[in-house]
């Protein structure tokens, strides 16, 4: 039966109403009845239901085409532009919201299990309350280096508390809990008081302060700067002089002379003023050019870290080749709809790639690189690695988006017997490599607390070397060694049919385990990898440059 | 399985029209293929050994979830699994002519019918990126997908497909 012009019509119409799936019940019976007995309704059903699959990949291949253009910042354009005040302010409550939950009791690890080591319990303590004081987050930064007198060397998107920044050189970018933000050029010494209050010593600031936080202030060595909703530019001089420049909107200056006289002075835009070391104020011409800005910093921020890319690319190339690395992902290259996941190494063509279920690609550490997201309970990488190892190293770039209860996987082998290897961070933050010697008997080797709270949401670098033959087990943070032991035995190891992400159901947890987080570089070496091996990957892979952070306490 | 997945994907669209439980039933489908990797047998054809499961994951839907999952009952179901198997090398073709038909299409069209197709995207979200009202998206939806079928089925016609 050949469909006539006006059938074809109506076919079409209820193909379009399936598509956009508001096609009635009763339309539904004539549109089933079609496919059935005729061939021609059910061929043009299959060819537009088939181009709808193709225009989807069509969309998504789009997408993917398209890099983010870095931004461009012309004369004259006002500096500060892309900065929402709410961002961080929802991004803390929400952390502080998390915080709340994360509080409740973790399940213990199941009790036959042979713990070596347990984290230091005061040392779990002292990590929970860091969010609970902060009055900002460091968002961005640019050649940063912090002075070596400085108490701390914030990493970018680290919250921070009252407390004073030092930067030797380099740039930074503050957002206040209260919206107002702050670019700080070094050298620069800067202290965070409250979520709406600072004061800067020494150096450059530029600030931008919407209207949710007019009455921000800026103390200075003889006065302080407040804000009436505007951007503006502040340098502090060694001798305690200052300038005080107004870009856009109000501010009020207040301080004292040498004699103890109050000194005041309202300012509004294309206005300035200089404090002398004596207190006394002078209008100032403004200046042609402004400070720094977001804009600008952001366009120098994806500059250096493009370049940060490729010199990680060239050093991985250098992995691909080693004869003990047996699985390399680099999570790079790759399209929005793939699901395969390329293994690098130069293995038998293929042989290592792994399968990609559920999760979704995303940005990894840099712009345009890849990285997988893992979200869903099902969301898993499988993953074939044949043979038995006396010796590996595990290592992977790691975002957390929470610490999960039980565990968050990074690997583990299938099925879970003998030789079968599980890598993975607990609810605590501390880095866990279970191995199986016997069927019934897992051996855990746990590290003190590794991922703390206020590294969630940032990339880290975790490794486990684990010597079935010299019996030692180590576990590196940041490519810092963080604990050392030794082993119970001999028992090499296997990842045959491993899951990336994913833990299948092992006794006694009842169900399989999904990560919560993405991960954009994993690789297995078959040897065990020293300290240095593993700051070297650390360092050309560390998306944060390596900057005096690495002298931070804290690996 | 890169090569295949958006074959296999199109074949449960087939099959389950609504995208978003197409996709699901393509996440168990993958998972089991994952996991019965070690049954299929080198040589053989693993469009078709994944289509089975597809197919049988499809039916299992249709089980699970009633028919919210899954429109339309199994004899209809078998019929259209049939045709589309034996229409496959057309599709292939017809494929690759959207992508010449695509670019004919004026730059208005061509965006609010790619944006209506992304991941996550609706026809409210085309119709604001291609500033039209959502009644008017639908309507030049349903015009643009016609022109794009008739297109394509003329670019198979001059190759002589």
């Amino acid at each position: 039966m050949k469909l006539s012009d006006e059938e074809l019509i109506t076919l079409f119409e209820l193909l379009d109403g399936l598509i956009e799936n508001n096609l009635p019940a009763e339309k539904k019976k004539i549109l089933e009845a079609w496919i059935t007995e005729s061939e021609e309704a059910r061929k043009h059903y299959i060819a537009y239901m088939d181009l709808s699959s193709s225009l989807q990949h069509y969309a998504e291949e789009r997408v993917s085409d398209e890099t983010p253009p870095a931004p461009v910042v012309h004369a004259g354009q006002r500096l500060i532009q892309f900065v929402n005040p709410w961002l961080p302010v929802a991004a803390l409550l929400l952390f502080g919201a998390y915080i709340f939950l994360s509080y409740q009791t973790s399940d213990p690890l199941p009790i036959n299990h042979r713990i070596s080591r347990v984290g230091d319990g005061a040392q779990v303590a002292s990590y929970k309350n860091t969010e609970a004081d902060s009055v900002a987050v460091l968002t961005r930064s640019v050649g940063l280096r912090w002075s070596e007198d400085a108490d701390s060397h914030p990493r970018e998107h680290s919250s921070l508390p009252p407390s004073t920044l030092k930067i030797e050189h380099g740039m930074a970018q503050v957002e206040f809990v209260d919206g107002a933000v702050v670019v700080l050029e070094g050298p620069a010494v800067y202290e965070l008081v409250h979520g709406n209050g600072s004061h800067l010593r020494l150096g450059k600031l530029r600030a931008h302060v919407p209207k949710v936080a007019v009455g921000f202030t800026v103390g200075l060595p003889l006065g302080e700067v407040v804000d009436l909703g505007t951007d503006f530019g502040i340098e502090v001089h060694p001798d305690s002089s200052a300038e005080v420049f107004v870009y856009n909107g109000k501010i009020k200056y207040q301080g004292q002379d040498i004699f103890g006289n109050q000194v005041s002075k309202d300012l509004t835009s294309r206005q300035a003023i200089h404090i002398r070391s004596d207190g006394e104020i002078y209008p100032l011409e403004m200046p042609n050019g402004d400070y720094l800005g977001s804009a600008e910093l952001a366009t120098r921020s994806f500059e250096q870290s493009q370049h940060r890319r490729s010199a990680w690319m060239n050093f991985t190339r250098k992995l691909f080749s080693r004869s003990d690395t047996r699985l390399y992902y680099g999570f790079d290259n790759h399209a929005k709809w793939d699901r395969v996941l390329k293994d690098e190494t130069q293995r038998e063509q293929g042989a290592g790639n792994g399968a990609v279920i559920g999760c979704n690609w995303t940005q990894g550490r840099w712009p345009g690189k890849g990285a997988l997201q893992f979200s869903k309970s099902n969301d898993r990488v499988c993953l074939n690695l044949p043979g038995e190892l006396k010796a590996v190293t595990m290592a992977a770039w790691v975002k957390l988006d929470q610490l999960s209860k039980p565990v968050s996987p990074l690997v583990f082998s299938r099925p879970y017997k003998k030789g079968a290897i599980g890598w993975s961070v607990n609810q605590e933050g501390q880095l866990i490599l279970q191995v199986c010697s016997l069927d019934n008997e897992v051996n855990s080797y746990i590290s003190p607390v590794a991922v703390t709270e206020e590294r969630l949401g940032q990339w880290i670098h975790l490794a486990t070397s684990y010597d079935s033959t010299n019996q030692w087990v180590s576990h590196f943070v940041n490519g810092r060694s963080f604990s050392r032991e030794k082993i119970f035995n001999q028992q090499p190891v296997s990842f045959k049919k491993g899951l990336l992400g994913y833990s299948q159901a092992i006794p006694p947890f009842q169900k399989g385990i999904a990560l919560h987080g993405c991960v954009d570089e994993f690789a297995i070496f078959g040897s065990a990898w020293e300290e240095d091996q593993i700051r070297e990957l650390y360092e050309a892979g560390n998306p944060y440059g390596n900057s005096n952070s690495i002298l931070s306490a804290q690996p | 399985m890169m090569k295949y997945q958006r074959r296999i994907f199109a074949y449960i669209h087939t099959l389950v029209p609504s995208r978003s439980d197409a996709e699901d039933i393509l996440q168990e489908t993958s998972l089991t293929i994952c996991e019965k990797f070690s049954d299929f047998k080198e040589g053989t054809n693993f469009y078709s050994w994944a289509c089975q499961i597809a197919y049988w994951k499809v039916r299992a839907a249709r089980k699970k979830y009633a028919t919210s999952k899954v429109l339309f009952n199994d004899e209809v179901l078998e019929v259209i699994s049939q045709t589309r198997i034996e229409m496959e090398e057309e599709l292939d073709h017809r494929h690759s002519a959207l992508s010449k038909c695509l670019q004919k299409l004026n730059e208005r069209d061509r965006r609010l019918v790619l944006v209506r197709y992304e991941s996550g995207h609706n026809v409210k979200a085309a119709a604001q990126a291609s500033g039209r009202t959502i009644q008017g998206a639908y309507k030049a939806l349903t015009r643009i997908r016609k022109v794009l079928f008739d297109c394509v089925s003329l670019e198979l016609s001059a190759q002589n497909i």
